[in-house]
């Protein structure tokens, strides 16, 4: 069942992980220093996230993108192959 | 020293131009990528046709809203850094819709699902579970329109109008709208609205600190202020949460907010009408843009704080701000765009709830052969009772905190989340087990919440936590034993008329996400 060329791409999927791991736990963050521009550590910290969650949930985006992947697919669904159809749901 | 609500013609005029402009788009909007508004797809979804960026513009009008701009303020102003958990919140969301909400779109997009509830119902063959679903969606919403309404009331009242009549007038004109127009025109509208909130944002966070003399003081004076005030469950404000309890409270709230914000009718409304997956899917990369808006609105407390003003009800905070430091005219624009900012998620939820009783109780239990203009037509009237509905919860519940009416509907969303999001990876649940977790959960969560006077959190074991998390640890906790029980007493439960294949364009069929495991 394991389609080979997907396992390596779904991998990427873990990274979404990190910002929970960064922002759920507040021990590591509820501090006032260091301080930067005036803004404690606590807001800073959370702020500084906001790119790093962007460049990796764009990063993961990127790898997981069926049109980079290589070509061939037999199966494209016929959704993806026509993203303009007004109505979908004639596939039931 | 106190802020006078005292109405100025310069103030009122630039508001009401801006007012006057979005309402001509909201009824132009019928005709913007024209199609047949008397069936639901077209009015209620706006065709599924919308792209990368104005997607980007509908879901951030859908999630950025009054919470953004008078609740999250509020609280900062009231009780400190409690109340900066919706930054981790709109943070965390994104990755974790990047899991699951292209699989809703792709499967939505196959089988012709327009609302939660339709998926749930194909995907487990039950017409109770999906009834639990669109009963929980309608109910959940109703609070948060009311939060919208608080928003708009509050700017309106800072202007020095008084009554009830303003806001009528203003809902009379989004319903006409959304009711003509349908999704068209909040989509439309979210272009102007997000222009001028990012100006009064903009200015606000530039021009403020610089006449506090800068971010540091501000945070000092907040450090120094904070301590002496007091949170409604009695803990005193503080600038960086201390204790493992005000810890527990801070991580789950943004958590539970972020499980429940993609299950709202009308979240899933903004993903649905958008043209395919990777559209989706890119703007869970980019809708964090608006994130830093939200922290550097939420700031603003602070900034109240800092700035000495004597504010009775803290939903004033950001309007008393305003008025302090800008100039009438600028108050007016950042009014309009806060009001705005308000009426554009109000017009969907409203499309989203009424997508939702039209789909999965009018047309499921009421008139089964109802045809598709008589079901666009039932979605249009109902999205104009749905708002009367959300009336009653700002006349009948305490809104000292506006928040706590978007954390009340976030308890009873995230009880769908079983059905819903494992849903989408996994059909492992039992329909019945499902259900009856749910209802424990909605039970449970409502009695929870009544009984703390709708406070958030809720203490158990020596752990604070959102009562929205308690009450799903309970449902899963029921659905999952009801399900294995079920299973071992060989009772079948088999329906299912997805199949692998229509929920993923990157796998090939029969591979179970890995990634289930991590959404629970």
């Amino acid at each position: 069942m394991e389609g080979r060329r997907d396992t390596g791409s779904r991998r990427w999927y873990w990274l979404l992980l990190l910002p929970f791991v960064g922002l759920l736990i507040p021990p590591i963050y509820a501090h006032e220093d260091p301080e930067l521009f005036g803004f404690p550590f606590f807001y800073w910290y959370q702020f500084a996230w906001v790119p790093i969650s962007v460049a990796i949930t764009y990063f993961v985006y990127s790898r997981t993108r069926t049109r980079e992947a290589p070509s061939g697919r037999a199966e494209r669904p016929p959704v993806e192959a026509e993203p303009g159809r007004p109505t979908p749901g004639d596939g039931s | 020293m106190t802020v006078e609500h005292e109405t100025k013609t310069a103030t009122i005029v630039v508001f009401l131009a801006l007012f006057l402009l979005v309402t001509v788009l909201g009824f132009v909007a019928a005709r913007w990528r024209r199609g047949d508004l008397k069936i639901l797809n077209e009015w209620g979804l706006g065709g599924k046709r919308f792209g990368t960026v104005v997607t980007w513009f509908l879901l951030g009008g859908d999630i950025y809203t009054a919470y953004t701009f008078i609740a999250v303020p509020a609280l900062m102003f009231g009780v400190g850094a409690a109340g900066f958990f919706a930054l981790p919140y709109t943070i965390i969301v994104y990755p974790l819709a990047f899991l699951f909400m292209g699989r809703l779109w792709s499967v939505a997009a196959r089988k012709g699902y327009v609302t939660p509830a339709d998926f749930v119902r194909g995907r487990y063959g039950s017409h109770g579970l999906a009834l639990s679903v669109a009963f929980t969606g309608l109910l959940a919403t109703m609070p948060y329109i009311a939060l919208q309404l608080i928003g708009l009331q509050v700017v309106i009242e800072a202007m020095g109008v008084e009554g009830d009549w303003p806001i009528i007038v203003a809902f009379l004109i989004l319903a006409l709208y959304t009711y003509n127009s349908g999704l068209r025109a909040p989509a439309l509208i979210s272009l102007v609205k997000d222009l001028s909130i990012y100006i009064t944002v903009i200015v606000a966070v530039i021009y403020i600190p610089s006449k506090l003399g800068g971010y540091g003081e501000i945070f000092d004076a907040a450090g120094q202020a904070l301590p002496d005030k007091e949170s409604p469950t009695g803990t005193p404000g503080s600038l960086i949460p201390e204790g493992a309890s005000a810890h527990t409270a801070y991580a789950t709230l943004a958590f539970g907010s972020a499980l429940a914000l993609f299950m709202y009718p009308h979240v899933i409304t903004g993903v649905l009408s958008s043209k395919s997956q990777d559209v989706v899917r890119r703007n869970m990369a980019i809708l964090p843009a608006y994130t830093l808006m939200l922290g550097l609105l939420a700031l603003l407390g602070y900034m109240a704080i800092a700035a000495g003003l004597q504010i009775d009800d803290p939903n004033f905070a950001v309007p008393d701000l305003m008025i302090h430091y800008f100039p009438d005219w600028f108050e007016g624009f950042a009014f309009a765009a806060i009001g705005i900012g308000a009426l554009v998620p109000a017009a969907v939820m409203s499309i989203a709830a009424a997508n939702l009783f039209t789909r999965n109780i009018y047309k499921e239990y009421l008139r089964k052969d109802a045809s598709d203009q008589e079901e666009a037509q039932t979605a249009r009237i109902t999205s104009l009772v749905v708002k009367v509905g959300a009336l009653a919860f700002v006349l009948f519940l305490p809104n000292d905190y506006a928040i706590d009416l978007q954390l009340l509907g976030g308890v009873w969303i995230c009880q769908t989340l079983p059905a819903l999001v494992i849903g989408l990876f996994t059909r492992w649940f039992d329909r019945r087990a499902l259900l009856l977790g749910w209802f424990v959960g909605m039970v449970f969560g409502t009695i929870v919440a009544a009984s703390q006077e709708f406070a958030p959190t809720w203490e158990f074991l020596g752990i604070t936590a959102y009562t929205a998390i308690w009450a799903l640890a309970l449902n899963f906790l029921i659905s999952g034993a009801l399900t294995l029980a079920l299973r071992s007493s060989g009772a079948g439960d088999t329906a299912d008329e997805t199949r692998p294949e229509d929920y993923d364009e990157l796998t090939e069929a029969g591979q179970p996400a890995p990634v289930a495991a991590k959404t629970g």
